[in-house]
């Protein structure tokens, strides 16, 4: 390799001063500060960077920036990092993506002797049958898979998210863009504004030394006047009511950062992107954009070739000739718009050697400049409801004058606007500026005023300003997309036009269709540099129109993001009780149960369990749900929301409740004391907490806002503490104040409040969840370890012991009680639970009381309860299989087919009866007492197990609970 | 995002609050009919136009509240910044 | 004997945390009192709290009288004599029930900005605005509460959210 970097020259943006060695496909180099990996390499010589995604053709610069399709690199265990865009750093161990095993051998290479083999809809039309070799094509797909390499064992990345409010977002800060933040701030915005590259500047930052000062003025004026510049950040998307994604990328500056931005007005100012042109040998290394030119030239001082043919049909492309001789290249001018038009290039394999022009004149030259057009990138204007429209005779799309309801606070100026004079772009921008402040003005105004908490706005709302710029001119272009001859036409994806007249031909004749039969426009570069050929290919197959083949949707993301950017930081809130840590210190095994963390067991829910059935035990239930209801309307609201009826319930006492849906489904369960005459303690499930509280308010707001009652989440308020086992009634007896609890003064289903451990205020109440004498406490969350250690300490000659949530489990299984959610599902109608006992049809109203009319009373032409399945209790023979929870029951009909018939909902060995236990849904058919089922294990093998005649499996009569 | 009209809190972003539905009257549960009832449980008109919803303002004010959106153009009636349009009535 | 009651934080270790412009502490023992609007018409209960929705006023006796949900007052502070005499008022102590942090500083909007999304400036959020947001996706009550002239926020959640939140709160700020 030869040096290709030139002594230093002015506007150069590298620092000689500070060398970075580095490595290149496992080679020592070295580059400078300030250069980006492309063109450290492309000063050491190199041509080549990478092989193409189907052919494996070698490619060289053709951008020299973000979107450069042909220099993707891989950095590390970073895969896909764009080489024309990222800064070098010192260290960096970069290699060639997609070449195997070389980039100057590539084995893969030869499948462009099969030339048409991989023609557009190749793996649609090869890869469907036989369907049976579908993970033979996988695997060998994949090593052809174009990309970097992913490597599992590399650290995470971090990834950081913020909000943000500015007045204005400018996207883009290039003149016109950094004129009209400027004006902006001027105007008293808070200006926020996004540049893509890494300095602000744009176009003219490898412009003449007159417009690099230009340039730097702009954006000294910008700093100066408080705009907040974000460099290599692009706003990737917009949404309603100007909701701004905006990425900050992982550069030498820091982690990749998302930033959510809800932006009064946006300004679009991303200037124009260069379009390739079409023609054979298109893609060789040494076919370059008149912007890449100047870019490698002017910002990084290397020389792009040694003798070169620059066609243009614009300044732009007069301007990179003129700069390729002032680098000293020597240079052929061609005219586009004197008619002549190239049509090869040609050369050994990698390189140019010859370029073709359409009149047969072959120019010996290493190094092919094209400057054929431009492509306005629209996407941001397109995302908010404004469409591109096509001026032939600019050879480009402009955003349409007018466009949805919000694009009056969407603003574009710059290049993607119109043309004209640096004077006249910079004016455009001021006054786009200048509009988009007032226009700012009004919103925050009417934020302010809409605004609850908002501070009181000042004076009358001001003006919504009309649009009074003058527009931009626009200036003559001629129409270049392909001159006859076949090229890549998607160089990310390797797409010709030949694939795209073959596509046409066979019926994918939209713009639509095609994109999605070939991939154009779905690579890495997104449509920036091939949306516009891919539609003139078209319009040229299908004999229409640029306009009427229009373009494709442009969706969001404007430039790729990576998948950690938009997942942010990671937010998983986690509840924790206030006992906690005593759990912690206790030896638990956690369980994650929704948000919260629970003790899952301390050692052995066995002994846990024959604990509590010995002694007692001390559970921590404080993720129950609880809601304080107050109110004289109390009431009414218990009677709406239970299937049950309220109205008789003592003050003093608690009842079990069942809620269901409007649609007559299981929705929640629980106990609710009545605590005084117009109050109410109710307590529901774990899981169900949140949805209840909603639930509840959604009744009370909706149907019901007359009512007197007012209902507090009080969840978090009180730990909550079961206390289970014959010796509980001991045990509190040690404690308690204020209560008595002799078995006459404080029976099964009572609440009573009181002190224990010297806490007052805690709701006490008896139930048994678990079938033993058992007292729920609720005791005011911050004494929640105090009263804990209390029950621990003193009942340690009781035995007492904490158990878990699996001993629970066991326990209740043991007892037959079901659980929402688990032993029912979002079909699971109250009668099929066994609760026809409960529910009351003569109440008034009550949520689900139609269904469950008809599920009980009957539908005409839809059955009854014997439609529904029910829910049993079931013993398998074997009384040490315990049946996986979910497995299926079936039974054998008269045709001798076995049908499913229900499912275990619940199972586990109980260590009371020594035996497995379980709770399943089946068919009423097969629901009475003594019925013999036949579970299939997940091992496919079948076992009996019989129906039994009470849910409980153990103390059905409840006589332990109830001492 | 959305900004959604909250008539308590003011514009607050749609990912606050909680799109209940379209918003109906609860058939008379003591005289519905099966048909009735599951258009009351299952059925949306979602019109390509207006249409009345609720809103839930779930991490917000905690209200519920009625307002109308155009489900084609994803728009309120009263959208909380104006429309913003050069166009618009609106000063 | 029996230990007296001590009350438990929602944290574990010490309840500060600090850094470049900013300071976090748990204010959480500070009693809570939940008040609602009465149920008949007139509005004694508002008329003796005088705060609307969306304000956090400090009264005579040093309780802030927050108003974060319409109808709702939300009595933060040592005493709570300011809980309105009114017959049949509902008042829901909920001391317990919640967690409370404060977070001190000029760079405390910063630090809130990587984890919620209200918009924290002086127009949109003046000292003294108090509203419901989502604060590292924790549901919370945020109150613009500036001490000695330094900015500074409350931010309430659910108890058992607490440590979690605190944490969420640290982290934002160390970065």
């Amino acid at each position: 390799m030869t040096s290709a970097r030139m002594p230093a020259r002015p506007g150069e943006v590298i620092d000689r001063a500070e060398p970075l060695a580095f490595t290149w496909n496992g080679s020592e180099v070295s580059g400078f500060a300030g250069d980006t990996i492309v063109s450290a390499l492309a000063a050491r010589g190199c041509r080549v960077f990478s092989r193409s995604m189907k052919y494996h053709r070698p490619r060289g610069i053709l951008t020299a920036d973000y979107w450069d399709p042909n220099t993707l690199l891989q950095v590390g265990d970073e895969p896909n990092v764009r080489g024309g865009h990222r800064l070098l750093e010192a260290g960096m161990q970069v290699t060639a993506q997609n070449a195997w095993p070389s980039l100057r051998f590539d084995a893969k290479a030869l499948t462009a002797l099969g030339g048409r083999a991989l023609s557009a809809g190749f793996y649609y039309k090869t890869f469907m049958r036989p369907r049976w070799l579908w993970p033979l094509y996988e695997k060998v797909l994949a090593r052809f898979a174009p990309g970097g390499v992913i490597d599992p064992a590399s650290a995470p990345r971090r990834h950081e998210k913020r909000y943000a409010h500015p007045d204005v977002v400018v996207a883009g800060g290039g003149p016109a863009g950094l004129a009209a933040a400027t004006a902006a701030a001027r105007a008293g915005a808070g200006v926020l504004l996004v540049e893509h590259e890494h300095a602000p500047g744009g176009h003219l930052r490898w412009g003449t030394k007159r417009e690099r000062a230009l340039g730097a003025a702009l954006a000294d004026a910008a700093r100066s006047v408080g705009v907040e510049i974000l460099t290599d950040a692009t706003v990737v998307g917009r949404w309603e009511d100007n909701w701004l994604a905006i990425v900050e990328r992982d550069g030498a500056g820091g982690p990749e950062r998302l930033v959510k931005a809800r932006a009064k007005v946006l300004v679009v100012a991303p200037g124009l992107i260069e379009r390739p042109y079409v023609f054979a040998g298109n893609d060789r290394p040494g076919v370059m954009l008149s912007q890449g030119a100047r870019r490698l030239a002017n910002l990084w001082s290397v020389r792009p070739g040694d003798r070169a043919v620059v066609w243009s049909a614009n300044a732009a492309g007069d301007a990179a000739a003129a700069d390729l001789e002032a680098a000293g290249v020597a240079v052929e001018h061609v005219d586009a718009r004197a008619g002549h038009t190239v049509v090869a290039a040609e050369g050994r394999r990698g390189a140019v050697e010859r370029i073709v022009l359409a009149d047969g004149t072959r120019l010996e030259a290493d190094l092919l400049v094209t400057a054929a057009g431009w492509t306005a990138p629209t996407s941001l204007l397109n995302m908010a409801g404004v469409r591109p429209v096509y001026d032939a005779a600019a050879a480009r799309f402009f955003p349409a004058p007018s466009g949805g309801p919000e694009a009056g606070t969407v603003l574009s100026t710059g290049g993607i606007s119109g043309d004209g004079s640096l004077d006249q772009l910079v004016g455009h921008g001021e006054a786009t500026g200048r509009l988009a402040a007032a226009r700012a003005a009004t919103l925050a105004h009417r934020l302010q005023v809409a605004t609850a908490w908002a501070a009181p706005a000042s004076g009358a709302e001001p003006l919504f300003p009309t649009d009074e710029r003058t527009p931009l001119g626009r200036d003559q272009h001629p129409e270049l997309y392909r001159p006859g001859t076949d090229g890549i036409v998607d160089l990310s994806e390797d797409v010709s036009s030949r694939d795209l007249r073959h596509g046409a031909a066979e019926g994918f004749d939209s713009v639509e269709l095609i994109k999605r039969w070939t991939t154009a426009t779905m690579g890495s570069a997104q449509g920036k540099l091939e949306t516009v050929n891919t539609v003139a290919t078209l319009a040229e197959a299908t004999g229409s129109t640029i306009s009427e083949v229009g373009t494709t949707t442009w969706r969001p993301p404007y430039a790729p993001v990576t998948l950690g950017a938009l997942a942010g930081r990671m937010f998983e809130p986690v509840r924790i009780s206030a006992l906690h840590d005593l759990h912690v210190a206790a030896g638990m095994t956690p369980i994650g149960a929704g948000q919260w963390i629970r003790p899952e067991h301390y050692g052995d829910p066995e002994a846990e369990v024959r604990n509590v059935r010995a002694n007692v035990g001390i559970i921590d239930v404080s993720p129950l749900g609880k809601l304080d209801i107050r109110g004289p309307d109390a009431t009414d609201l218990l009677s709406l929301l239970y299937v049950n009826k309220w109205r008789r319930l003592a003050v003093g006492s608690v009842r079990y409740g069942v809620m269901c849906a409007e649609d007559g489904v299981i929705l929640d369960d629980g106990v609710t004391g009545r605590l005084g005459e117009d109050h109410y303690l109710m307590s529901t499930t774990s899981s169900g907490a949140g949805a209840m509280e909603v639930w509840i308010q959604n009744w009370l707001q909706t149907e019901h806002p007359d009512w007197r009652v007012r209902v507090t989440p009080v969840t978090d308020a009180f730990t909550s503490v079961n206390v289970a086992g014959p010796k509980s009634r001991t045990l509190l007896e040690r404690l308690v104040d204020g209560v008595d609890l002799d078995p006459e003064a404080f029976k099964y289903m009572q609440v009573r409040t009181g002190a224990v451990a010297g806490v007052s205020g805690c709701v006490m109440w008896r139930i048994g969840f678990t079938g033993e004498l058992s007292y729920e406490l609720h005791v005011p969350a911050g004494y929640g370890p105090h009263v804990w250690q209390a029950l621990l300490d003193a009942g340690a000659d009781l035995g007492v012991a904490p158990f878990g949530l699996e001993a629970q489990r066991i326990m209740r299984l043991e007892k037959g009680h079901f659980i929402v959610g688990q032993d029912t599902d979002a079909l699971t109608k109250a009668p099929t639970a066994g609760l026809e006992w409960l529910i009351k049809l003569d109440k008034e109203d009550f949520t689900g009381l139609p269904e469950l009319r008809w599920a009980l009373e009957g539908e005409p032409g839809a059955g009854g309860p014997e439609a529904l399945p029910r829910l049993v209790a079931v013993q398998p023979t074997d009384p040490g299989y315990v049946p996986p929870e979910a497995c299926q029951i079936v039974a054998t009909g008269s045709d001798g087919k076995e049908r499913i018939v229900g499912r275990i909902t619940s199972s586990r060995f109980s260590p009371t009866l020594e035996r497995s236990i379980c709770l399943a849904q089946v068919e009423v058919t097969h629901a009475s007492p003594e019925t013999t089922l036949t579970i299939v294990g997940t091992d496919g093998r079948r076992r009996s197990a019989v129906v039994m005649a009470h849910h409980a499996h153990f103390d059905p009569d409840g006589e332990r609970l109830r001492g | 995002m959305l900004l959604v009209p909250c008539p308590h809190c003011g514009p607050r972003n749609s990912a606050d609050l909680t799109l209940v539905g379209e918003t109906g009257p609860r058939p008379d549960p003591a005289t519905t009919t099966p048909g009735e009832w599951r258009a009351y449980l299952y059925e949306e008109e979602n019109p390509a136009g207006w249409t009345r919803e609720t809103w839930y303002c779930r991490l917000g004010c905690g209200r519920f509240f009625v307002t109308e959106r155009h489900r084609a153009e994803n728009r309120f009636r009263n959208p909380p910044l104006g429309a913003g349009d050069e166009s618009s009535d609106r000063p | 004997m029996r230990e007296r009651p001590h009350f438990t934080p929602p944290l574990a270790g010490p309840g500060e945390a600090s850094g470049d412009g900013w300071r976090l502490s748990d204010e959480s023992t500070t009693p809570k009192l939940l008040v609602y609007e009465d149920f008949e018409p007139g509005g004694a209960v508002a008329r003796q709290l005088g705060v609307a929705f969306g304000a956090a006023v400090t009264n005579g006796d040093d309780a802030l009288i927050c108003a974060a949900r319409p109808g709702e007052w939300l009595l933060l502070g040592e005493r709570t004599e300011s809980a309105p005499d009114v017959a049949g008022a509902v008042a829901v102590d909920m001391t317990h029930g919640l967690g409370m942090f404060r977070l001190t500083g000029p760079a405390a909007p910063d630090v809130l900005a990587a984890v919620c999304s209200i918009d924290t400036t002086e127009a949109m959020f003046p000292n003294g605005a108090v509203c419901g947001a989502s604060v590292a996706r924790v549901a919370c009550t945020l109150v613009r509460n500036d001490t000695d002239g330094e900015r500074s926020y409350l931010i309430l959640s659910q108890r058992s959210s607490g440590r979690y939140l605190f944490d969420a709160l640290r982290d934002a700020g160390a970065r």
